[in-house]
């Protein structure tokens, strides 16, 4: 388990090195540097010179590796540049609007497992049923449903129809993360239920199932003990892949209920054109998506006795 | 037969869908861009859907979205499809570095998550439908590189492959008459179950300012304009809603019935996670 640990800790480091490579080339797309962002502000046409003099300033004439690895430098120094629009420093503002996005984010993964184990277990048992039909049904509903349109329905239905909710959640609080951690929960849900659903269905196939069964354990030992300590591992993996549409979900349902996260962070940077803003946004969100599947794959691994208790990685 | 039959009632929607997109115009009751009619009315008799804050009549405007909306999204997932299974393709037969450099482009594609990178793309490169469809696109395209290169390479060494290679055909031949029929059905069922999501994620940009601008009629751009009415005049945001919900279900239908019907080892309405 600990060399486990370790390979993939030493796996990690070049998958991150690309990502820091990816999003410090994206920007490269943008067409506009810092200079021209800054210069275009002041509305007044720049001669070239004092163009290329910034740029030479700013070490922008260089080349790109060269540029890169001072940019690396710099990261690894906790400076990702500062704001083109608030002219504040850029990481300890993501951090800062970090908490409330892992809040929003996590409140929507509990309240997935919550809903969707129990109903996919429930499904795969009475496969064939009206309570598998329905739930089928239910969840193929929720798979087509736009998270979008889902958090304006909720809004809708919930704070403006009914009054249960506030309709802007400005102060991050329990009553305001019911509405956008459902929606994010919503759409995760159906797509979880059905996997829930056939993970179970295809370990309740197995010959031990049976075997338990003739010799008279009560199923819902067999089920509780035997079936869904075995799926375990692959439920987890499941819900760790999840996680990079919950991260992007964030990015929709946060600015529809103005929750004060990352993901409303970046879309108002997206709309003035805070470039590092955004890189800083999109390098962040893959590193947290590939530290999530990480662990998870550790996690899969201790959960799995035969790789736990003997010793060797396959 | 009875097989057949289910097929055919899965297909029902998306023909639907299809027919009303190709004659979105003349299905229209009046012209979805003039601003001749009482603003924000509420649906009647003259007006099914309502009209907007400009006075359109918002059935016409739904409707021109849909075709919007939708042959943008058949655009983005033809052309990730065609792109990602040309590039397998071809890494499963030239082999070597080729074939390395393109596997590790794909994984690091996915180290990302999807909509996070494509936001980023999007925004980089300024916004616009195009734009939103090419980021969409560029993180799109890895998963059918990575199943072409695999079925490529599992039907390579067959009988079949060495005959052909027998026989004289070259390459070229050998993809178009061996490869490429065996490979397209699976690619083509990937394509139709992930076409609802794209369309989901596509609007998802527009309703985030990342696609479409506002002259043109598209569903999520119509719904993030009405926003701010959801307390007085709800059905601006909830008629485009339930047009995305409908187009991303039938999407979602057709997907899953060509899945059961074309993959023999899938029992019937059984999940099979990509």
């Amino acid at each position: 388990m600990a060399r486990y640990t370790l390979r993939r800790l030493l796996q990690l480091a070049p998958v991150l090195l690309l990502i820091t490579l990816l999003s410090f080339g994206m920007m490269r797309l943008a067409g506009s540097d810092a200079v021209l962002q800054r210069m275009e502000n002041t509305g007044v046409v720049v001669p070239q010179q004092v163009l290329d003099a910034a740029r030479a300033e700013l070490g922008l004439d260089k080349p790109f590796l060269t540029q890169y690895l001072t940019w690396l430098a710099n990261l690894l120094h906790g400076d990702m540049g500062t704001s083109y629009i608030s002219g504040r420093a850029v990481l300890p503002t993501f951090l800062s609007k970090l908490p409330a996005t892992l809040a929003l984010a996590g409140a929507a993964l509990l309240l997935t497992v919550a809903v969707s184990v129990p109903l996919g277990v429930l499904a795969a048992v009475r496969r064939g049923r009206a309570a598998d039909l329905v739930l089928r049904a239910a969840g193929f509903l929720g798979n087509s449903m736009p998270n979008f349109f889902t958090a304006l329905l909720l809004l809708y239905v919930f704070a403006v129809r009914l009054g249960w909710f506030p309709v802007l959640a400005r102060r991050p609080g329990p009553a305001g993360l019911v509405l956008p951690a459902a929606t994010l929960a919503i759409a995760m849900s159906a797509r979880y239920l059905r996997q829930v659903r056939a993970a179970v269905l295809e370990e309740l196939g197995r010959d031990y199932v049976a075997g338990a069964r003739a010799r008279g354990v009560p199923f819902s030992a067999t089920l509780v003990k035997s079936v869904l300590r075995c799926c375990l591992g692959s439920l987890v993996t499941l819900l760790a892949l999840s996680a990079g549409s919950l991260l992007g979900g964030t990015a929709v349902v946060e600015s529809v209920f103005l929750w004060d996260g990352v993901g409303k962070l970046a879309v108002d940077a997206i709309e003035m054109r805070d470039y590092p803003m955004i890189q800083a946004y999109v390098m962040w969100m893959a590193i947290l998506y590939v530290v999530v599947n990480l662990l998870a794959d550790l996690a899969c691994h201790w959960l799995d006795p035969r790789i736990r208790l003997g010793g060797g990685a396959p | 037969m009875k097989q057949n039959l289910r097929l055919a009632a899965c297909l029902l929607p998306a023909a639907a869908l299809l027919l009303a997109v190709l004659f979105a115009r003349q299905l229209c009751p009046y012209d979805p861009n003039a601003q001749a009619f009482a603003a924000l009315a509420a649906p009647s008799a003259a007006h099914p859907a309502g009209t907007d804050i400009l006075g359109r009549d918002l059935l016409s405007r739904i409707l021109v979205g849909l075709r919007t909306s939708v042959l943008a999204t058949l655009a983005l997932v033809a052309a990730a499809a065609l792109a990602g299974t040309a590039a397998g393709v071809a890494a499963a037969l030239l082999g070597g570095a080729a074939d390395a450099v393109l596997m590790r482009v794909c994984e690091l594609c996915l180290a990302f998550p999807g909509l996070v990178l494509a936001l980023g793309l999007a925004a980089l490169l300024g916004g616009g439908l195009p734009c939103a469809v090419l980021a969409l696109g560029a993180v799109s395209w890895p998963k059918y590189a990575r199943l072409a290169r695999s079925r490529t390479l599992a039907l390579l060494p067959t009988d079949a492959i060495a005959a052909a290679r027998l026989a004289g055909d070259s390459a070229c031949q050998l993809v178009v008459r061996h490869i490429l029929p065996d490979v397209a059905g699976q690619v083509l069922v990937t394509a139709a179950l992930d076409t609802g999501a794209m369309m989901m994620e596509l609007a998802g940009l527009s309703f985030l300012g990342l696609g479409a601008m506002p002259p043109t009629a598209e569903l999520g751009s119509m719904m993030s304009g009405g926003r701010s009415l959801l307390q007085t005049c709800p059905w601006v945001v909830l008629g485009p809603g339930a047009a995305i919900f409908a187009a991303v279900a039938a999407f979602n239908l057709l997907g899953e019935a060509l899945r059961d019907a074309l993959d023999p080892f899938v029992c019937q309405g059984e999940e099979h996670e990509a």
